[in-house]
């Protein structure tokens, strides 16, 4: 076990060095005149090129790369060039925006999806179909267009939940659970969508099995059938498909982040990006490498735990 | 109890806790002693240095006191200078300090206290740096500066009531905290509640030296870039106030919210290849008077935005002396005069000219399809969105698609004639422009700088210097707890002209 895990945190190690380098490189090529977009367009030139020598825009790519790199291996991913604010200050007030909303989403998702997929592989027939449709029709809307419905009926017509905005959990948590109920359902939607089809799936290739149809013979309930064997046994495909969906969604919660005026990281992240502000974009995709690394991991333990095969 | 059963009573539970919790929502609404505004940016650093114009201004504006207040008509009033006087030669500046006036760390405001702020303000490298480049401070005794300017300037009450002269405490001068906690002797001081950018939260400043000007006992910011955000945020009570667009206004309208239009910012081309160094045809200035007559600005106004703002042929404000109310009928859309222009340019049947495309493609389109209709075939070449302003100030084009904000006539000279001006960007000159610069040099008093503002207006719009199209609606909304005031010259209101309706 302890082998598997130092395997996965040398590979993880290793894309985080490749996804880093790949992630500065694209920031160099892809922004022009930072300092112009500090300055603003009223800037003279001289103004400009003593803003790039502050910034150390003047020095070549490999000697900036370098100073980044050897700074971020002891945590320290210096200011944001537009806010002067410590990156890592900056990221430690967004981080647990987006991820209560993701882990809320996700959670709830899981239930849901599990739920979901379990009655129409048991049940079959009408019940299937139905369950199938609204997978299908929550997979097609996209979730703006579920949130701005949200927010327009639960917010402006009926005025029961916040429009916008985020309450930290230790300023007044009965604010911040209800300002995280629409976005976290906007984001729920697709999610238990594509989670239910799946799960509904396996579920159904499970109950298929001669193991199964031995169990029922021996006269074992249908409920400790479903829970104790069936659903274990359909659980890694459920867990592959929802740790999937969370690394997504941690890049999709940017629009919801967006209508709801949350300040998670995919704010920030696209934000930072589209201002060129390189060591804000670079400690954004640092932390977001090392999550997916986590969560990826999490999943193959729970997987290993689960069905010991996996773990060989 | 059946799984089913289980369930139903959790989803229960959860929902008739939602239930209840949200009827705490109404109270954390927007109430009339607290101002929360839906502002599009946060401030990059609260260094006085820094400051920016636009949608900061408010900003700025809780934390900070300028030396000169700028009225919602574009007057000056005292504010921590009770005097000011401009000698002669536009080039110094005397001010009169208020007394008695402390900053929120203690800190005592004065002459000392104003130099340093202006010597950092000057030294700081930030975004309106220039408008002060050059210039020296000097202490008269403990109630007076001089302000010695490098080059004449008219308008220098204007740059001290906006950008130039925010007063920070001079003990928080240079230091790192500065940076992301303001320290002034404003109306209101930050409150540690706020997190950069996302939520700036100001308190009454218990101590403040004028009371009147402190209308709430709490001003909060919720940075909100989504626009869609902002509108759900003021229909729901959350917010105050926010700028909207053309396509959101409406449903705010339907909602009851007050609009405040205000046509800050024009939107057209910048023909900046006068010299034709790039595009050889562009050295014309039949040519340049082609693509006037080419453009359907009544079309353009549709279909970017809805029909609302107003179409124009010249670049300064309405509300600006330099406007002139025929030069908006100098170019009426006519593709056979644009064609005839063509002709007598060397240019018969059209040519090509690469653009920047405009990040909305709608526009690109559009205009297009316009100058096509003449022989004007446009290239576009797709820059990122972030880096358009960039590509246009590069040089590298001999033209493209801005919009540019209408400010007093010296911000405008400076900005569009002047052979180093900020969107002059090849450096045109003519000797008629020449001859106005000239003129003020020697004479910059209010009189001579209308005078000549007229002369550069009606030069830059008969020689097509730039092509614009109309002039942009921002539309600012308030909900029904709060109104405000347009601010001239500025996307939003000041802080200044927002007050309680009484509901």
């Amino acid at each position: 076990m302890f082998a598997f895990i130092a395997r996965r945190l040398g590979s993880g190690a290793l894309l985080l060095l490749v996804i880093s380098t790949i992630a500065y490189f694209l920031m160099f090529f892809s922004t022009s005149n930072v300092a112009m977009n500090i300055l603003g367009e009223d800037a003279s030139p001289e103004a400009i090129i003593a803003k790039q020598q502050e910034l150390g825009l003047d020095k070549p790519i490999l000697e900036r790369f370098w100073g980044w790199l050897t700074h971020a291996v002891t945590g320290d991913f210096g200011t944001s060039w537009f806010t002067n604010e410590e990156i890592i200050k900056t990221i430690f007030n967004r981080l647990p925006v987006t991820m209560t909303l993701v882990i809320g989403a996700i959670l709830i998702a899981a239930v849901l999806a599990t739920v979901l997929g379990m009655t129409a592989a048991v049940k079959g027939g009408a019940i299937d179909r139905l369950v199938q449709f609204l997978a299908v029709a929550g997979f097609a809307v996209p979730n703006f267009v579920v949130a701005i419905f949200l927010v327009t009926l639960f917010a402006i017509n009926f005025a029961l939940l916040p429009a916008t905005g985020w309450v930290p959990i230790q300023d007044d948590p009965a604010q911040w659970f209800l300002s995280l109920i629409l976005p976290t359902s906007a984001l729920v939607i697709s999610t238990v969508a594509s989670a239910a089809q799946q799960i509904r799936s396996a579920i159904k290739a499970v109950l298929e099995k001669d193991w199964v149809r031995t169990l029922r013979s021996r006269g074992i309930p249908q409920r400790e059938i479903l829970f104790k064997h069936v659903l274990r046994s359909a659980a890694p495909s459920g867990l592959t498909v929802l740790s999937l969906q969370f690394v997504g969604m941690l890049g999709g919660a940017v629009i919801i982040e967006s209508i709801f005026a949350l300040p998670g990281i995919g704010q920030l992240a696209v934000e930072s990006t589209s201002k060129g502000d390189t060591p804000v974009v670079m400690g954004v995709v640092v932390y977001t490498v090392v999550i997916v690394i986590v969560v990826n991991l999490v999943v193959d333990l729970v997987n290993g735990w689960l069905n010991p095969k996996v773990r060989v | 109890m059946k799984l089913t059963k289980r369930i139903t009573a959790a989803a229960s539970a959860v929902a008739i806790a939602s239930m209840a919790l949200a009827g705490s929502t109404a109270a954390q609404a927007a109430s009339t002693t607290t101002l929360t505004i839906g502002n599009i940016i946060d401030v990059k650093s609260w260094d006085p240095s820094q400051a920016d114009i636009g949608h900061l201004a408010p900003l700025y504006q809780a934390a900070y006191d300028n030396l000169i207040l700028r009225t919602p008509t574009g007057g000056y009033k005292a504010n921590l200078a009770t005097a000011w006087k401009l000698n002669s030669d536009n080039t110094q500046m005397t001010l009169t300090l208020r007394t008695g006036v402390k900053f929120t760390d203690g800190e005592i405001f004065d002459a000392a206290a104003a130099k340093a702020n202006l010597d950092n303000f000057i030294k700081g490298n930030g975004p309106q740096a220039g408008t002060l480049a050059g210039a020296s401070v000097s202490v008269v005794n403990p109630t007076t500066i001089t302000i010695t300017l490098k080059d004449p300037n008219p308008e220098l009450a204007y740059y001290l009531s906006t950008t130039d002269s925010y007063m920070a405490s001079p003990k928080a001068l240079g230091t790192a905290g500065l940076k992301t906690k303001p320290v002034g002797s404003g109306p209101y001081i930050i409150d540690p509640s706020s997190s950069a950018g996302s939520l700036e939260v100001f308190v009454a400043n218990p101590n403040y030296w004028d009371k009147s000007k402190i209308k709430f006992k709490k001003v909060v910011f919720k940075i909100m870039a989504d626009t869609t955000a902002r509108l759900n945020a003021l229909l729901s009570g959350q917010i105050d106030s926010a700028i909207l667009d053309t396509k959101t206004s409406g449903t705010a309208k339907k909602r009851g919210m007050t609009q405040y239009l205000n046509n800050v910012d024009w939107q057209g081309i910048l023909l900046l290849d006068r010299a034709g160094k790039i595009v050889p045809q562009l050295k014309s200035v039949k040519v340049r008077q082609a693509i006037e007559y080419a453009i359907d600005r009544p079309a353009l106004l549709k279909a970017m935005q809805d029909g609302q703002g107003e179409l124009t042929n010249q670049v300064f404000a309405k509300t600006s002396p330099a406007f002139d109310k025929k030069l908006d009928s100098t170019y009426p859309h006519d593709v056979k005069k644009a064609k005839q222009l063509l002709t007598e340019g060397n240019a018969s049947g059209g040519f090509d000219i690469t653009m920047p495309a405009w990040p909305d493609p709608t526009m690109n389109a559009v205009l297009g399809d316009q100058l096509k209709a003449v022989g004007i075939n446009v290239n576009w070449a797709q820059v990122p969105a972030a880096d358009y302003r960039n590509a246009m100030k590069s040089g590298k084009y001999g033209a493209g698609i801005y919009q540019l904000f209408q400010g007093t006539p010296w911000v405008a000279i400076n900005q569009m004639a002047t052979p180093n001006g900020s969107w002059n960007v090849l450096h045109s000159t003519d000797p008629v422009i020449d001859k106005a610069l000239n003129s003020l040099k020697d004479d910059a008093s209010a009189k001579n700088l209308n005078a000549q503002a007229k002369v550069i207006n009606r030069f830059l719009t008969e020689n097509a210097w730039y092509v614009p199209f109309y002039r942009v609606p921002q539309l600012y909304f308030t909900g029904k707890k709060v109104k405000t005031v347009n601010q001239a010259q500025n996307a939003v209101p000041y802080l200044y002209n927002y007050a309680p309706t009484g509901k």
